[in-house]
């Protein structure tokens, strides 16, 4: 075989997988659990760390074991990084005009309700 | 010069240290952050601009049949990685065994993403109900387009690798649905377990 394959040596992707399946689980029962408490503030952290948190440990797994990021060229972490930077800079550039409620010609913004009543059901 | 057919030059060259194919395929990736990126960072400024409403219509989504699909997509990522390891060893055989177990565990994602389509648009919930909702069906519908490519190509390598052939190609569409699945990993949490917040 004359491909140039990313080395697979010392790599246990069973485990790997099982530690995925368990955070899974984690992400699922987290925000459930969070539903429950009374504070409010400590909800929303549950919630936060149990669900984007664990996203985000997943997609370092999938990435750097599946992926084989970890053993990959710098150039494509480099690569992957740039496009990430790029989109934060554009979220950081618009976010302002989403999020913040004053500003100029936003009377319309103030006047709008959201609708009261749920879809109906159509079956 | 003559007028015979040339073999593609860039098959057997080398850019930045890497085979071309799988350079093209990290490039693929790199735009497809974009894409995917775009609009999962819009759909967040909304979700915090719309924070409880929007909540509201999160409950909506079934939380079960995503936890599911997110199930199916891992177990597929395993296999993947397990054909790629197989084609490493140059077990073509093995390699084409894990993809098509692959292509059938994509399937299972699109007839559970079919029937939560269903289900959502009988109660009501259609892509133009709401902007939550035409955010959930463009999201997931890019995403479920994405399975299918991938589904595609991989019958055809793995159609080539069960004869020995190619086998570096296994590499390439393994980066390439390993990326679907990180896409899911965030839109999961994203459309069904966040509506507590």
């Amino acid at each position: 075989m004359s491909i140039q394959s990313v080395t697979h040596k010392k790599m246990n992707y069973r485990k790997v997988y099982q530690c995925l399946i368990v955070l899974l689980v984690i992400s699922i029962w987290g925000p459930v659990y969070a539903l429950e408490l009374e504070n409010r503030t400590l909800s929303v952290l549950v919630v936060l760390l149990t669900a984007f948190g664990i996203a985000t440990v997943k997609t370092f797994m999938v990435s750097a074991w599946f992926m084989h990021l970890k053993t990959e060229k710098t150039f494509v972490s480099r690569l992957l990084l740039v496009c990430i930077a790029f989109m934060i800079l554009l979220f950081a550039g618009v976010a302002p005009d989403i999020l913040l409620p004053e500003g100029v010609n936003r009377e319309l913004d103030q006047n709008y309700s959201y609708p009261k009543e749920e879809p109906k059901n159509i079956k | 010069m003559g007028n015979s057919f040339q073999p593609p030059i860039a098959t057997g060259r080398q850019t930045a240290g890497l085979p071309s194919g799988r350079l093209g395929t990290w490039w693929l990736v790199a735009s497809e952050i974009v894409i995917f990126g775009g609009l999962i960072a819009s759909f967040v400024m909304y979700r915090l601009r719309h924070g409880e409403y929007w909540a509201l219509q999160a409950e909506h989504t079934k939380l079960y049949a995503g936890a599911l699909n997110t199930f199916i997509l891992l177990t597929s990522s395993y296999l993947v990685v397990c054909a790629h390891q197989a084609a490493h060893k140059g077990e073509g055989r093995k390699a084409a065994k894990f993809l098509y177990q692959t292509i059938i565990l994509g399937g299972c994602f699109l007839c559970v993403k079919a029937y939560e389509y269903n289900a959502e648009i009988s109660a009501g919930f259609g892509p133009l109900s709401d902007l939550f909702w035409t955010f959930y069906y463009t999201a997931t519908g890019i995403h479920g387009i994405h399975v299918v490519i991938g589904m595609i190509t991989m019958g055809v390598i793995a159609k080539d690798a069960s004869n020995g052939r190619q086998l570096q190609r296994v590499e390439c569409i393994g980066i390439y649905w390993h990326f679907v699945d990180v896409v899911w990993i965030f839109l999961f949490p994203l459309f069904y377990i966040a509506s507590g917040i």
